[in-house]
Formats: C-alpha cells, sequence, structure tokens
C-alpha cells in the first residue's frame, strides 16, 4: 500500500485502537514508513485552521459575510414588541461602543441627540435602530455605518456623498431621510416605516394577485421616476428595499444609492459583492456603466417575485446567479401562475429585456402604463384597450408570430389572433381563453396534420434495424435567420469563432424541397450503430470511443464520436443492406424537418427557456449524451433535432453558401474541407442547438448523426424476398 | 478574447503546450483586476479571489463560452496557479516590506487594523506546493483551487471533473501532507 492509501484507510477507522492495529499491519515492520504515515496523521488531526481558509479570504478578513442584503428587513420584526424580548446577548452589542451612555432604561445609549432604543438590523454594511429624536419628539430610524467600514476614509465618504443625494428625493415613495450627521461616525436619520417588506410579506402570503401587483409596481416605478429625476439610480431594487407601510398599504422604497457604497464598502473588506446578485441588471451583473434603465430590470424582477413568488434567477452560488442574469430567460410567469394576466407578464419581460433600449426607457413611462392599468382595473368591465402595454414591444410582436405559427400548424381557429398586435390584451380581455399550446403537439399529434402533398405514402415507417421514419412531406420553407435574429446572438456571444458561424446563417432565403422524403424520427443509436460494426468486422470507425464514450451509454443513446464518414459509410452498409436509398440528409432538408413548418428560432417557439422541454443541452444534460426520444418531438414527430448529439449532414460546409444557394433542393457546395452538422448538443449551449444554427467544427464526443430514406420506402420489394 | 478561448477548446483537446499558454494571459487579466481592487481602497488589503477569478473569467471567455463548461476546468486551474504567484509574490514583497520601510506607512494609518497574518507560513507552503506538484499534479491543482482560488471542494471537483468524494479524500491527504511538510518536525524528504 502506498502512504496516501495507508493514510485514507486509517482516516475511515474511529476508533484510534483499530486504527493502529492497521497501521501495525498495513505498514509491518518498516519504521520509516510508519512515521511518515504516523506524521501525516498528526498532520491531520492537529488543530489549528492550516489550508482551511482560502488565503485570500484570510487577508481580507473582517466581515466575511456581508448581510448588508436585508438590513432593514427585520423592521417589522419590532412591531408590538416594544423592545422588550429584543434585548440581545451582551456580546453582540460590542459594536455598540460608539454610543453614549443614556439615562433612560430602555435606551440602547445615545447618539446626538437621539436615544436608540432597538437594533433592527444589521449588516456587514452597517447597523439599523429604531431610535428616539429628542429634539423633534418622534421615532426615527436610523443607520449608521458599521465602525470597521466607517475607518475608511472612501467608503465613509461615499456613503455621505450617497447619502445626501438619496435627502434630496423627496416622495411620498421613498423612505424621507431626515438628517446626514458624520459624528461619532456616519448615520442617517431615516423616517420610521412601521410595516413589513415587500420580501415578508410574500413569504407570509405568496405570489400576490394582479391587482396588487400593479398597485405596489406602480409605486415603486413612480418612486424610481422621482429619485431618476434627479439623477439618482437605486441600483437594489429588491423586495427587501421595498417597505409596505402598515394600514396604508403604501409602498415605501429603502436605500437609495446605498447599494454602491455598500458594495463599495464590503467589497474593499471583504472582496465579495455584498448581498445577492439576484434582481441586477445584466450591465450590472457584467460590471458595465449602467444608467437609469437598470433600475427598471430589476423592477421587473421584483413584479416577477410578487407574481411567482420566487426570484428570477435563482442558483446556489452567486457566479452562477449572474451568469443566468446575463444569460437566462426566467421561466414564463404564467408557466409558474396560469392566471396570470399576459398583459403583466408582457410588461414584466419588457422590463426585464436583457438590452437596455429594449426595456421601457423611463421609470416614468412604466409608471404610467402600470398607473393605466390600475385605474382600468378598477372598472367593472375593464374596457376593451391597453394599447399602451402593446404598443412598443418587440417581443410581444414576436410572441405573437410565435402563436400565429402554431396556430397555423394545427389550423386551429385561432388565426384572428394573429390580426391583432395586441395579442396578450386580447386573450387576457378573452378571459384566458385556451391557445394553442405547443406543449400539446407532443408525438401521435402530428399524424393529424393534413399533409397536402403525402402522396398517399405512410407517415410512418421501421426498417429492418427497428429505426423508426416520419414522412417529411415536400414544401418550401425559410432557411437561415433574420438579421435581428442574428444581430440578438451576435450580442450575447463573445467569441469571434462563434459569431462567424452565426453571421453564416445570412441571408435568410426561401427554400423549396421538392420531393417528400423520410427521416429517422430518432439519432442512430448505439445499438443500431453496433448491429453495423458488427456486420463489418473489417471496418474500423475513425474513432473506437463510439462504444466507450467516457460517460455511461446504453444502446439506446445515440452513437457519439462518429465521423463523417463512419456516418456515410453506416447508410452505405443499410441501403445495400435493404435494397433502399438510405443518406445522410442535406443541410436544408435538415432544417427544413427541424423546423417542421416554424420560422422560429426552436421548433417550438422563440423562447429558450422552453427549450429544456425538448432539447438535451448543456443546462440539463452535464457528463453524456441521454437516450433517445427522451424529450418532446417537433411537429412532425422527430425527437432530439435539438440537442443530444450534433448530427452530421451529407454537405460540405460553406460560410458563404447561402449567398448564392440555389432555391430548390439544395445541395451544399461542390467541394470542401469539412461537413455540416446540425442541431447542436448535449455539451452545447441553447445557441447552437437553434434551427438555422451551421456548424462544422471537429469531432468527437458530441457527433452523431441521422438518417435520412429517400421515398417511396418500398422501391425495392426484392429486399423482403431474400 | 480569442486567444484564450482557442486556448481553452487546445486544452480541452488535450494539448498541453496549450494550458501552459493560457496561464500568462490570465495571469495578466487577474494581476490587473486584483491591482484595480486595491487602488479602489488602497488602505485595505483584501483580494477575493473567487470573485476576480470569476470576473476574469467573464472577462477572458464571456459569458457565452460560460455554456462550455469543459473549458472551465481548465480556465480555473490556469487561474488557481495565477492567483498562486499574485499572492505569495505579494507575501514575498509584505516580508521584505516588514523588514524595510513600511512602518511610516502603519504610523499614518493608526486607525487602520494591521494586515491579518495567514495561518500559514506562505512561503514555506509555496515551497512544499512545488514538490507536491511534482509528485501529485492533481492534488496539487486542488489545493490551488481551493487555497488560491477560493473554490468549494464542490466547485474544485467540478472543475478537475472528480466525484465530490474523491476529491474530498485527496484534500484530506493534500492538506495533512503539506502540512507535514510546511509544520512538520521532520526533515522528510519527498
Amino acid at each position: 500500500m502506498t502512504e496516501e492509501q495507508v493514510f485514507l484507510a486509517a482516516l475511515d477507522l474511529d476508533n484510534p485502537d483499530d486504527r493502529t492495529a492497521f497501521l501495525e499491519k498495513a505498514c509491518g515492520g518498516d519504521v520509516a514508513f510508519r512515521r511518515q504515515v504516523d506524521e501525516l496523521l498528526a498532520a491531520h488531526f492537529k488543530p489549528g485552521e492550516f489550508l482551511n481558509e482560502p488565503l485570500g479570504r484570510q487577508l481580507g478578513s473582517g466581515l466575511a459575510t456581508p448581510v448588508h442584503d436585508c438590513l432593514v428587513s427585520q423592521i417589522a420584526n419590532q412591531r408590538g414588541g416594544a423592545g422588550a424580548g429584543e434585548k440581545k446577548p451582551e456580546e453582540e452589542h460590542d459594536d455598540l461602543q460608539f454610543l453614549k451612555p443614556s439615562a433612560r432604561p430602555d435606551s440602547l445609549g445615545r447618539i446626538g441627540h437621539y436615544e436608540v432604543l432597538q437594533v433592527l438590523g444589521r449588516g456587514g454594511f452597517g447597523i439599523v435602530f429604531r431610535a428616539f429624536d429628542e429634539a423633534l419628539q418622534r421615532v426615527v430610524a436610523l443607520k449608521a455605518l458599521a465602525p470597521t467600514v466607517a475607518a475608511t476614509s472612501p467608503a465613509r465618504k461615499r456613503f455621505l456623498r450617497e447619502a445626501r443625494s438619496s435627502a434630496r428625493v423627496r416622495h411620498e415613495n421613498v423612505v424621507q431621510i431626515h438628517a446626514v450627521e458624520e459624528q461619532p461616525l456616519p448615520y442617517l436619520v431615516m423616517e420610521f416605516i412601521p410595516g413589513e417588506t415587500l420580501q415578508q410579506r410574500i413569504n407570509r402570503t405568496g405570489p400576490l394577485d394582479a391587482p396588487e401587483i400593479v398597485r405596489f409596481g406602480r409605486q415603486i416605478a413612480e418612486a424610481l421616476a422621482a429619485a431618476h429625476a434627479t439623477g439618482l439610480i437605486h441600483r437594489d431594487i429588491k423586495p427587501c428595499n421595498v417597505l409596505i407601510e402598515e394600514g396604508h398599504q403604501r409602498i415605501k422604497v429603502n436605500d437609495f444609492g446605498l447599494a454602491r457604497a455598500a458594495d463599495d464598502a464590503s467589497l474593499t473588506q471583504s472582496g465579495m459583492l455584498a448581498g445577492t446578485p439576484m434582481f441586477m441588471a445584466p450591465e450590472q451583473a457584467r460590471g458595465e456603466p449602467l444608467d437609469h434603465r437598470a433600475d427598471l430590470f430589476s423592477l421587473g424582477s421584483v413584479l416577477y417575485v410578487m407574481a411567482t413568488g420566487r426570484p428570477p434567477f435563482r442558483a446556489s452560488t452567486t457566479y452562477a446567479v449572474l451568469r443566468r442574469v446575463i444569460e437566462d430567460s426566467p421561466r414564463p410567469i404564467r408557466d409558474l401562475i396560469p392566471e396570470t394576466p399576459q398583459w403583466l407578464s408582457d410588461i414584466i419581460a419588457k422590463l426585464q429585456a436583457k438590452k437596455s433600449s429594449d426595456r421601457f426607457q423611463s421609470a416614468r413611462e412604466v409608471a404610467d402604463v402600470l398607473a393605466d392599468c390600475e385605474t382600468r382595473l378598477g372598472m367593472n368591465p375593464p374596457p376593451k384597450s391597453f394599447s399602451r402595454i402593446s404598443r412598443s414591444r418587440p417581443s410581444a410582436s414576436r410572441f405573437g408570430q410565435w402563436k400565429w405559427l402554431v396556430a397555423a400548424v394545427l389550423f386551429l381557429p385561432v388565426l384572428a389572433l394573429a390580426a391583432t398586435e395586441f395579442i396578450g390584451l386580447t386573450h387576457w380581455l378573452h378571459h384566458q381563453q385556451p391557445i394553442p399550446d405547443q406543449s400539446k403537439n407532443v408525438e401521435g399529434e402530428q399524424t393529424r396534420l393534413e399533409r397536402p402533398q403525402d402522396n398517399g405514402l405512410p407517415v410512418d415507417f421501421n426498417n429492418t434495424l427497428a429505426m423508426k421514419f416520419k414522412l417529411i412531406p415536400a414544401g418550401k420553407f425559410k432557411m437561415g435567420s433574420s438579421p435581428e435574429e442574428i444581430e440578438y446572438w451576435l450580442n450575447l456571444v463573445e467569441q469571434e469563432g462563434h459569431k462567424l458561424f452565426l453571421r453564416s446563417e445570412s441571408p435568410e432565403h426561401e427554400v423549396e424541397i421538392t420531393k417528400p422524403f423520410y427521416l429517422g424520427a430518432t439519432e442512430v443509436t448505439v445499438g443500431q450503430f453496433r448491429q453495423f460494426i458488427e456486420a463489418n468486422p473489417k471496418y474500423m470507425p475513425d474513432d473506437d470511443r463510439w462504444n466507450d464514450p467516457g460517460f455511461k451509454q446504453t444502446n439506446e443513446h445515440p452513437v457519439v464520436w462518429i465521423s463523417w464518414r463512419d456516418a456515410s459509410e453506416f447508410c452505405n452498409w443499410l441501403s445495400k443492406k435493404e435494397g433502399r436509398k438510405y443518406r445522410l440528409p442535406t443541410e436544408a432538408e435538415w432544417e427544413y424537418a427541424c423546423r417542421a413548418g416554424t420560422n422560429t428560432r426552436y421548433c417550438y417557439g422563440d423562447d429558450e427557456a422552453q427549450l429544456d422541454r425538448h432539447a438535451w443541452f448543456i443546462n440539463n444534460s452535464k457528463f453524456g449524451t441521454k437516450p433517445v426520444a427522451g424529450k418532446k418531438s417537433n411537429n412532425w414527430g422527430l425527437f432530439d433535432m435539438h440537442g443530444n448529439a450534433w448530427e452530421w449532414c451529407q454537405d460540405y460546409h460553406d460560410f458563404d453558401y447561402y449567398q448564392n444557394s440555389p432555391a430548390r433542393d439544395p445541395m451544399g457546395p461542390e467541394d470542401g474541407m469539412r461537413y455540416v452538422k446540425r442541431g447542436g448538443a448535449w455539451c452545447f449551449g441553447a445557441v447552437d442547438a437553434r434551427s438555422a444554427y451551421r456548424s462544422h467544427t471537429g469531432g468527437g464526443c458530441e457527433c452523431g448523426f441521422r438518417v435520412l430514406l429517400v421515398a417511396p420506402p418500398d422501391n425495392a420489394p426484392a429486399e423482403n424476398a431474400k | 478574447m480569442i486567444e484564450v478561448t482557442q486556448l481553452l477548446n487546445a486544452a480541452d483537446q488535450g494539448d498541453p503546450q496549450a494550458a501552459a499558454h493560457l496561464l500568462p494571459l490570465v495571469y495578466d487579466e487577474l494581476r490587473r483586476l486584483a491591482a484595480a481592487r486595491l487602488a479602489a481602497e488602497p488602505s485595505g488589503n483584501t483580494l477575493q479571489p473567487t470573485a476576480l477569478v470569476h470576473e476574469a473569467y467573464l472577462r477572458l471567455v464571456g459569458a457565452s463560452g460560460g455554456d462550455q463548461w469543459d473549458h472551465r476546468g481548465h480556465f480555473f486551474a490556469a487561474a488557481a496557479e495565477a492567483m498562486r504567484r499574485i499572492l505569495i509574490d505579494d507575501a514575498r514583497r509584505k516580508a521584505a516590506e516588514r523588514h524595510g520601510g513600511a512602518m511610516r506607512r502603519q504610523e499614518l494609518d493608526a486607525d487602520v487594523s494591521p494586515v491579518p497574518e495567514p495561518n500559514e507560513d506562505l512561503l514555506a507552503l509555496d515551497e512544499a506546493l512545488n514538490r507536491l506538484e511534482v509528485e501529485d499534479p492533481l492534488k496539487a491543482n486542488l489545493v490551488k483551487l481551493r487555497y488560491f482560488a477560493g473554490l468549494s471542494l464542490a466547485e474544485a471537483a467540478a472543475a478537475l471533473d472528480l466525484p465530490e468524494r474523491t476529491a474530498g479524500r485527496h484534500w484530506a491527504f493534500a492538506r495533512a501532507w503539506l502540512r507535514r511538510a510546511v509544520e512538520g518536525s521532520s526533515e522528510k524528504e519527498s
């Protein structure tokens, strides 16, 4: 046994006697070896913090875990308690040294002319008290910069500067700052708001209903508008910075501008971003310069929490949250709470646009829109126009388009919906009339589709390897992506290589597929490929890892580590074996079949958040492919067109091919170095899984294929006779 | 940016040169970030390595590159080594200052709490880590990821593509091994 093995085995024994006995045996008579192991074990059990704390954190010790996050959230906790039972153990008060002794028995001490009555909250950034203003004889809230933070002058200066600028904002929905003091340390004197925070409210009651969301949201927007008018950005709008005043149900937004001072302070103390980034705008998460529209994104996220009861971007680590804020669309609200009106989820989606230029452009505008909704909600029945909501919504029209396409595909009589731009609104006014939901569109349904050009061919066909094929009707489609779509993704990806591929989706052009064909309903599986290998013992696949890919696979997994040559040879063998014509699909045939009548980003629509239902990709399939047909099929019954294995196509790849591609049955460039592959893969992202994404790079653990069968399937009856 | 991504791709395909070329790029970025942090608050003395590493990752690879989770292992490995150099250099510089003219600054900033002393003898640790690196590079990487880059055990395990339990056992051994080397009484040759 090695030193390591003996050491680890000894650690597994809890009883010291067992351990000694084991060591005797394991080390035999080797005294030097035994001493080494003993020293290792001694080092292991020796008390002390050796290596336990990352070095950077040690050097930046002090405020290891800032919780300024919900600094004031305890405000409500004191209600009715009148300080009783709130007496904290003395050791917790050692940061209250700056208070002067007081004569009042219920006071913790004095600061200026304030009697400090109670600690309402503590954080890395500061302490919040309930206090009594002796001069004006009223209860106030005091927020003092933590003594450790106050010691460093930039943090102190910034705190004072931000506090003074926020004191200039006077609005009924903003917590009023009465005074900003510097001695003995910087502190704010604020209006004391009895009530609870929005976070506490949501925790207590769960999601709020639409009228309340609109009412609260409007007031937050008013507060933001007032602050923005003075040039102040909040930077940290979140449910625990929103107070709901008891009795009035009035909103008071707290901590204007202080987030930056707080971050500054805690960054320099601990190097960590204070608080949670869950409500940050993407530009904030990226550390880019920001303007007032960052607050609008955060407002969107707050409305989202009100509507659903949960934050839109959740993850286990700060970093993962940041990434989600930057990359992900939140789960559609109506997935979580179906009765949320469409117009409300549209408003929220617009606030949460990743690009600030796609959001509402001012808090005033948001406040006005919500005020409009509020008024109309108060009427019974609500009037017919919410035109303000829908007017400037680019994503609404895309959403509308998507609905239109689904409707068109299913031939349901809701085409009328497409006639109006105000789809969400129409829907709402029609009292949740069910709309065609793509989730119904699973395998089985597609056989009901009207397919005029099928020429009497059967929709389903199974071959001798039990491979399932689906009939793909002849037809026309738009191949590639629109300039807007490409622009959208160019803004999201950063790698130049990636951008090159995205640009190759242009120009979008009409292509006609003139003959129906059959396409494998699934990617070729390990089991099917194995039959090919077993039937051709002389054939050497280009990479023998197809059978041992580095993760667990069964015969039902799509085969990967497949080269284009392997895929083609499989088709040739199968053609010869069955007397039919099998081949890889062309790039055009692939995209046409993938789209299955849609013109959207994915075969079901544009929403990346729903890709999880249709595809195995990076977000849901770490460490390997997944058995075929585990997710929803597209309209034509094809599985895993998005994700799982990346699929080889027949044609050579050329970035510029779309510039002069034939309009009918394009076959790819005459010549080339590499072949096209389509559909993204288990280890790649949502961008690569799109219907239009073209790739060629590499081969490897993501590469598999699907087979095309030329129609009609049974043109060689002789095969059956053999 | 392209360069980093290409290097990560090459590293993923097992090119050891790529990993070596990656280091200076990551090192520069981290140095720059660390310097910016220190400049923002010169009297403080803090480097939150995890935050720096993540920020460097977002800057160098970009959010979409984050999708390629296999990239992250190589990136973190380079970043951990870079952080080690930055922090150890810093410790060396401080050790030199302690013997030299750093006292004046201390007097001027009387109300600044003194710089905390780490639990470890950094220079001895660095030497021991060099030896561990020769004997068992995987465990040395694990230590760098955790101690210098500030990753949690789970994050470090993911970066190294190890089950967390295995990483935990590696960690226990590496920690004891280094501690024996740094603090142990024996004159053991490794």
